[in-house]
Protein backbone atom coordinates (compact mmCIF):
# COMPACT_ATOMS: atom_id res chain seq x y z
CA UNK A 1 0.00 0.00 0.00
CA UNK A 2 2.63 2.55 1.02
CA UNK A 3 4.98 3.86 -1.62
CA UNK A 4 8.42 2.35 -1.33
CA UNK A 5 11.50 4.54 -1.02
CA UNK A 6 12.81 2.97 -4.26
CA UNK A 7 9.71 3.98 -6.21
CA UNK A 8 9.83 7.48 -4.77
CA UNK A 9 13.50 7.84 -5.71
CA UNK A 10 12.71 6.91 -9.32
CA UNK A 11 10.23 9.72 -9.77
CA UNK A 12 11.46 12.57 -11.92
CA UNK A 13 10.98 16.20 -10.89
CA UNK A 14 8.34 16.62 -13.59
CA UNK A 15 6.42 13.62 -12.18
CA UNK A 16 6.45 15.23 -8.74
CA UNK A 17 5.42 18.56 -10.25
CA UNK A 18 2.41 16.90 -11.89
CA UNK A 19 1.44 15.05 -8.71
CA UNK A 20 1.67 18.23 -6.64
CA UNK A 21 -0.37 20.20 -9.14
CA UNK A 22 -3.07 17.53 -8.84
CA UNK A 23 -2.89 17.48 -5.05
CA UNK A 24 -3.23 21.27 -4.92
CA UNK A 25 -6.43 20.99 -6.91
CA UNK A 26 -8.43 18.53 -4.82
CA UNK A 27 -6.42 15.59 -6.13
CA UNK A 28 -8.05 15.63 -9.54
CA UNK A 29 -8.12 17.79 -12.68
CA UNK A 30 -9.28 17.70 -16.27
CA UNK A 31 -6.22 17.01 -18.46
CA UNK A 32 -6.35 20.40 -20.18
CA UNK A 33 -6.44 22.18 -16.84
CA UNK A 34 -3.40 20.19 -15.74
CA UNK A 35 -1.71 21.19 -19.01
CA UNK A 36 -2.46 24.84 -18.33
CA UNK A 37 -1.00 24.82 -14.81
CA UNK A 38 1.98 22.53 -15.26
CA UNK A 39 3.86 24.41 -17.99
CA UNK A 40 4.67 21.11 -19.68
CA UNK A 41 4.00 20.47 -23.37
CA UNK A 42 0.77 18.50 -23.92
CA UNK A 43 2.51 15.52 -25.50
CA UNK A 44 5.15 15.28 -22.80
CA UNK A 45 2.46 15.63 -20.16
CA UNK A 46 0.52 12.82 -21.82
CA UNK A 47 3.56 10.56 -21.53
CA UNK A 48 4.20 11.57 -17.91
CA UNK A 49 0.61 10.87 -16.95
CA UNK A 50 0.69 7.49 -18.73
CA UNK A 51 3.84 6.52 -16.81
CA UNK A 52 2.32 7.66 -13.52
CA UNK A 53 -0.75 5.58 -14.26
CA UNK A 54 1.44 2.55 -14.94
CA UNK A 55 3.03 3.09 -11.51
CA UNK A 56 -0.49 3.39 -10.02
CA UNK A 57 0.18 6.92 -8.81
CA UNK A 58 -2.70 8.38 -10.81
CA UNK A 59 -5.92 7.11 -12.36
CA UNK A 60 -7.10 8.28 -15.77
CA UNK A 61 -10.73 8.57 -16.81
CA UNK A 62 -11.66 8.84 -20.51
CA UNK A 63 -8.03 8.41 -21.64
CA UNK A 64 -8.79 8.68 -25.35
CA UNK A 65 -10.50 12.07 -25.39
CA UNK A 66 -8.30 15.02 -24.46
CA UNK A 67 -11.36 17.19 -23.67
CA UNK A 68 -12.96 14.57 -21.40
CA UNK A 69 -9.84 13.13 -19.85
CA UNK A 70 -9.61 13.48 -16.05
CA UNK A 71 -6.54 12.66 -13.97
CA UNK A 72 -6.92 11.71 -10.31
CA UNK A 73 -4.04 11.15 -7.92
CA UNK A 74 -4.25 7.88 -5.95
CA UNK A 75 -3.37 7.29 -2.30
CA UNK A 76 0.05 6.04 -3.44
CA UNK A 77 0.48 9.20 -5.48
CA UNK A 78 -0.22 11.29 -2.38
CA UNK A 79 2.41 9.39 -0.40
CA UNK A 80 4.99 9.70 -3.19
CA UNK A 81 4.52 13.46 -3.49
CA UNK A 82 4.65 13.98 0.27
CA UNK A 83 7.83 11.92 0.65
CA UNK A 84 9.58 14.39 -1.63
CA UNK A 85 8.49 17.49 0.28
CA UNK B 1 -39.52 3.67 20.49
CA UNK B 2 -36.56 3.38 22.83
CA UNK B 3 -35.07 6.88 23.11
CA UNK B 4 -31.85 5.47 24.54
CA UNK B 5 -30.79 4.66 21.01
CA UNK B 6 -30.26 8.41 20.58
CA UNK B 7 -27.06 8.00 22.61
CA UNK B 8 -25.62 6.40 19.50
CA UNK B 9 -25.49 9.93 18.05
CA UNK B 10 -22.38 10.58 20.17
CA UNK B 11 -20.59 7.66 18.51
CA UNK B 12 -22.01 8.80 15.17
CA UNK B 13 -20.50 12.27 15.58
CA UNK B 14 -17.10 10.89 16.66
CA UNK B 15 -17.00 8.56 13.65
CA UNK B 16 -18.11 11.37 11.34
CA UNK B 17 -15.45 13.75 12.63
CA UNK B 18 -12.74 11.12 12.28
CA UNK B 19 -13.92 10.54 8.72
CA UNK B 20 -13.90 14.26 8.01
CA UNK B 21 -10.28 14.38 9.12
CA UNK B 22 -9.48 12.03 6.21
CA UNK B 23 -11.44 14.24 3.82
CA UNK B 24 -9.62 17.32 5.10
CA UNK B 25 -6.20 15.72 4.66
CA UNK B 26 -6.95 15.30 0.97
CA UNK B 27 -9.12 18.29 0.12
CA UNK B 28 -8.09 20.97 2.63
CA UNK B 29 -10.25 24.11 2.18
CA UNK B 30 -12.50 22.30 -0.32
CA UNK B 31 -13.38 19.59 2.21
CA UNK B 32 -17.01 20.78 2.63
CA UNK B 33 -17.47 20.66 -1.16
CA UNK B 34 -15.90 17.20 -1.35
CA UNK B 35 -18.15 16.02 1.49
CA UNK B 36 -21.23 16.91 -0.52
CA UNK B 37 -20.31 14.68 -3.47
CA UNK B 38 -21.98 11.27 -3.48
CA UNK B 39 -18.71 9.45 -2.77
CA UNK B 40 -17.59 11.93 -0.08
CA UNK B 41 -20.96 11.84 1.65
CA UNK B 42 -21.05 8.01 1.52
CA UNK B 43 -17.59 7.90 3.08
CA UNK B 44 -18.57 10.19 5.95
CA UNK B 45 -21.87 8.41 6.49
CA UNK B 46 -20.32 4.94 6.65
CA UNK B 47 -17.53 6.14 8.93
CA UNK B 48 -20.14 7.68 11.25
CA UNK B 49 -22.46 4.68 11.10
CA UNK B 50 -19.73 2.18 12.02
CA UNK B 51 -19.31 3.15 15.73
CA UNK B 52 -22.98 4.06 16.19
CA UNK B 53 -24.01 0.64 14.87
CA UNK B 54 -21.65 -0.99 17.36
CA UNK B 55 -23.31 0.98 20.15
CA UNK B 56 -26.78 0.12 18.83
CA UNK B 57 -25.81 -3.55 18.62
CA UNK B 58 -24.45 -3.64 22.16
CA UNK B 59 -27.57 -1.93 23.48
CA UNK B 60 -29.98 -4.13 21.49
CA UNK B 61 -28.18 -7.24 22.74
CA UNK B 62 -28.57 -5.83 26.27
CA UNK B 63 -24.80 -5.98 26.80
CA UNK B 64 -24.99 -2.41 28.08
CA UNK B 65 -27.92 -0.83 29.88
CA UNK B 66 -26.35 1.87 32.07
CA UNK B 67 -23.84 4.70 31.58
CA UNK B 68 -24.97 4.90 27.97
CA UNK B 69 -23.31 8.25 27.26
CA UNK B 70 -19.92 6.89 28.36
CA UNK B 71 -20.53 3.70 26.42
CA UNK B 72 -21.35 5.64 23.28
CA UNK B 73 -18.21 7.74 23.71
CA UNK B 74 -16.19 4.58 24.21
CA UNK B 75 -17.72 3.04 21.08
CA UNK B 76 -16.78 6.11 19.03
CA UNK B 77 -13.20 6.34 20.25
CA UNK B 78 -12.74 2.55 20.51
CA UNK B 79 -13.87 2.01 16.93
CA UNK B 80 -11.39 4.66 15.76
CA UNK B 81 -8.60 3.08 17.79
CA UNK B 82 -9.41 -0.30 16.29
CA UNK B 83 -9.56 1.10 12.73
CA UNK B 84 -6.17 2.74 13.12
CA UNK B 85 -4.45 -0.36 14.46
CA UNK B 86 -1.64 -2.28 12.78
CA UNK B 87 -0.30 -5.56 14.06
CA UNK B 88 3.27 -6.80 13.73
CA UNK B 89 3.34 -9.89 11.52
CA UNK B 90 7.02 -10.56 10.84
CA UNK B 91 10.30 -9.02 9.77
CA UNK B 92 11.08 -9.02 6.05
CA UNK B 93 14.41 -8.76 4.27
CA UNK B 94 14.27 -6.18 1.49
CA UNK B 95 16.21 -6.34 -1.79
CA UNK B 96 18.53 -3.56 -0.62
CA UNK B 97 19.53 -5.73 2.34
CA UNK B 98 17.61 -3.77 4.95
CA UNK B 99 15.13 -5.39 7.28
CA UNK B 100 11.63 -3.99 7.61
CA UNK B 101 8.72 -4.87 9.87
CA UNK B 102 5.66 -6.23 8.12
CA UNK B 103 2.62 -4.66 9.76
CA UNK B 104 -0.95 -5.45 8.81
CA UNK B 105 -4.30 -4.57 10.28
CA UNK B 106 -7.59 -2.73 10.00
CA UNK B 107 -5.69 0.46 9.10
CA UNK B 108 -4.82 -1.05 5.70
CA UNK B 109 -8.49 -1.74 5.07
CA UNK B 110 -9.45 1.75 6.25
CA UNK B 111 -6.85 3.36 3.97
CA UNK B 112 -8.03 1.32 1.01
CA UNK B 113 -11.65 2.29 1.67
CA UNK B 114 -10.73 5.94 2.23
CA UNK B 115 -8.69 6.10 -0.96
CA UNK B 116 -11.42 4.40 -2.97
CA UNK B 117 -14.16 6.83 -1.94
CA UNK B 118 -12.08 10.00 -1.69
CA UNK B 119 -10.56 9.40 -5.11
CA UNK B 120 -14.10 9.14 -6.44
CA UNK B 121 -14.99 12.39 -4.63
CA UNK B 122 -11.96 14.12 -6.22
CA UNK B 123 -12.91 12.90 -9.67
CA UNK B 124 -16.46 14.02 -9.11
CA UNK B 125 -15.28 17.58 -8.29
CA UNK B 126 -13.11 17.65 -11.44
CA UNK B 127 -16.04 16.38 -13.52
CA UNK B 128 -18.28 19.08 -12.13
CA UNK B 129 -15.67 21.71 -13.08
CA UNK B 130 -15.38 20.27 -16.60
CA UNK B 131 -19.15 20.27 -17.02
CA UNK B 132 -19.37 23.88 -15.85
CA UNK B 133 -16.70 24.94 -18.35
CA UNK B 134 -18.38 23.02 -21.20
CA UNK B 135 -21.71 24.61 -20.39
CA UNK B 136 -20.53 28.19 -19.89
CA UNK B 137 -17.76 28.62 -22.44
CA UNK B 138 -19.21 30.65 -25.34
CA UNK B 139 -19.39 28.10 -28.17
CA UNK B 140 -19.14 30.53 -31.07
CA UNK B 141 -15.93 32.31 -30.07
CA UNK B 142 -12.44 31.17 -30.98
CA UNK B 143 -9.48 31.22 -28.60
CA UNK B 144 -8.17 34.62 -29.64
CA UNK B 145 -11.62 36.22 -29.39
CA UNK B 146 -12.03 34.73 -25.92
CA UNK B 147 -8.65 36.16 -24.87
CA UNK B 148 -9.79 39.54 -26.13
CA UNK B 149 -12.99 39.23 -24.15
CA UNK B 150 -11.05 38.44 -20.98
CA UNK B 151 -8.80 41.47 -21.50
CA UNK B 152 -11.86 43.69 -22.07
CA UNK B 153 -13.86 42.42 -19.09
CA UNK B 154 -10.97 42.14 -16.65
CA UNK B 155 -11.31 45.85 -15.83
CA UNK B 156 -14.55 44.97 -14.05
CA UNK B 157 -12.23 43.95 -11.22
CA UNK B 158 -10.67 46.57 -9.00
CA UNK B 159 -7.76 45.95 -8.99
CA UNK B 160 -7.65 43.68 -12.06
CA UNK B 161 -6.10 40.25 -11.26
CA UNK B 162 -2.60 40.76 -12.69
CA UNK B 163 -1.59 37.11 -12.36
CA UNK B 164 -4.53 36.07 -14.49
CA UNK B 165 -3.67 38.68 -17.10
CA UNK B 166 -0.06 37.44 -17.25
CA UNK B 167 -1.13 33.80 -17.55
CA UNK B 168 -3.57 34.58 -20.36
CA UNK B 169 -0.91 36.56 -22.23
CA UNK B 170 1.52 33.67 -21.83
CA UNK B 171 -1.06 31.20 -23.11
CA UNK B 172 -1.77 33.45 -26.10
CA UNK B 173 1.94 33.57 -26.97
CA UNK B 174 2.15 29.78 -26.68
CA UNK B 175 -0.85 29.41 -29.01
CA UNK B 176 0.65 31.78 -31.59
CA UNK B 177 3.97 29.88 -31.49
CA UNK B 178 2.13 26.62 -32.12
CA UNK B 179 0.14 28.12 -34.98
CA UNK B 180 3.40 29.40 -36.51
CA UNK B 181 4.85 25.92 -36.18
CA UNK B 182 1.85 24.40 -38.00
CA UNK B 183 2.15 27.14 -40.65
CA UNK B 184 5.83 26.22 -41.15
CA UNK B 185 4.89 22.60 -41.65
CA UNK B 186 2.15 23.56 -44.11
CA UNK B 187 4.61 25.78 -46.02
CA UNK B 188 7.06 22.89 -46.20
CA UNK B 189 4.29 20.72 -47.66
CA UNK B 190 3.37 23.44 -50.20
CA UNK B 191 6.98 23.82 -51.28
CA UNK B 192 7.35 20.05 -51.50
CA UNK B 193 4.27 19.84 -53.73
CA UNK B 194 5.53 22.67 -55.98
CA UNK B 195 8.90 20.93 -56.36
CA UNK B 196 7.24 17.65 -57.33
CA UNK B 197 4.69 19.42 -59.62
CA UNK B 198 6.49 22.39 -61.23
CA UNK B 199 3.47 23.10 -63.43
CA UNK B 200 1.11 23.53 -60.45
CA UNK B 201 0.07 26.94 -59.12
CA UNK B 202 0.53 27.92 -55.48
CA UNK B 203 -3.26 27.86 -55.02
CA UNK B 204 -3.33 24.24 -56.15
CA UNK B 205 -0.49 23.47 -53.75
CA UNK B 206 -2.34 25.19 -50.91
CA UNK B 207 -5.46 23.19 -51.68
CA UNK B 208 -3.35 20.10 -51.63
CA UNK B 209 -1.48 20.99 -48.47
CA UNK B 210 -4.37 22.16 -46.36
CA UNK B 211 -3.89 21.01 -42.77
CA UNK B 212 -6.18 18.06 -43.30
CA UNK B 213 -4.27 16.22 -46.05
CA UNK B 214 -2.25 13.19 -44.95
CA UNK B 215 1.09 14.61 -46.10
CA UNK B 216 0.80 17.56 -43.78
CA UNK B 217 -0.29 15.32 -40.96
CA UNK B 218 2.74 13.11 -41.54
CA UNK B 219 4.99 16.14 -41.52
CA UNK B 220 3.41 17.26 -38.30
CA UNK B 221 4.05 13.87 -36.73
CA UNK B 222 7.66 14.05 -37.86
CA UNK B 223 7.88 17.44 -36.16
CA UNK B 224 6.40 15.80 -33.02
CA UNK B 225 3.76 18.48 -32.91
CA UNK B 226 0.84 16.09 -33.02
CA UNK B 227 -1.67 18.80 -33.79
CA UNK B 228 -2.29 19.60 -37.42
CA UNK B 229 -5.89 20.55 -37.26
CA UNK B 230 -6.09 24.25 -36.39
CA UNK B 231 -9.65 23.99 -35.14
CA UNK B 232 -8.64 21.25 -32.69
CA UNK B 233 -5.72 23.35 -31.47
CA UNK B 234 -8.06 26.31 -31.10
CA UNK B 235 -10.50 24.18 -29.13
CA UNK B 236 -7.74 22.91 -26.81
CA UNK B 237 -6.59 26.44 -26.07
CA UNK B 238 -10.16 27.64 -25.51
CA UNK B 239 -10.44 25.04 -22.76
CA UNK B 240 -7.02 25.84 -21.31
CA UNK B 241 -8.01 29.50 -21.13
CA UNK B 242 -11.31 28.58 -19.50
CA UNK B 243 -9.58 26.54 -16.79
CA UNK B 244 -7.10 29.34 -16.09
CA UNK B 245 -9.96 31.83 -15.69
CA UNK B 246 -11.89 29.36 -13.51
CA UNK B 247 -8.88 28.79 -11.26
CA UNK B 248 -8.31 32.50 -10.69
CA UNK B 249 -11.81 33.89 -10.34
CA UNK B 250 -14.15 30.93 -9.72
CA UNK B 251 -17.56 30.30 -11.26
CA UNK B 252 -19.02 33.76 -10.75
CA UNK B 253 -15.93 35.48 -12.13
CA UNK B 254 -15.85 33.04 -15.03
CA UNK B 255 -19.28 34.24 -16.13
CA UNK B 256 -18.24 37.88 -15.66
CA UNK B 257 -15.07 37.54 -17.70
CA UNK B 258 -16.28 35.31 -20.48
CA UNK B 259 -19.88 36.33 -20.96
CA UNK B 260 -20.69 39.09 -23.46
Amino acid sequence: MATSITQEAQLADTDIKVLRALIDSNGSMPFLELASVSDIDDEELNEIVATLEKDRLVRIINPDDIFEKIITVTGQGFSAAHLRR
Amino acid sequence: MDWNYLYSLVAFVIGGLAGFQGVYERHKKDSPKASTTLAGFSYLLTRALFPSTIFGGLYAAKLVDSKLLITSLACGTGAELFLRTKIFIKQEQKAAGSIEDLLKGPLDLLRWYQNLLLEAASTSLAESKKEFVEKNLPATLGFEELCQRVFTNIDAYDPPPEELKTEVEKLKDEFEAKIDHVAEIAEAAIQGYLTDHPEATREQAIDFASPFVPEVQELAKAGKNGVTDRSKLDQQYRYKLAYIVYRHVGRKGFRTLLSS
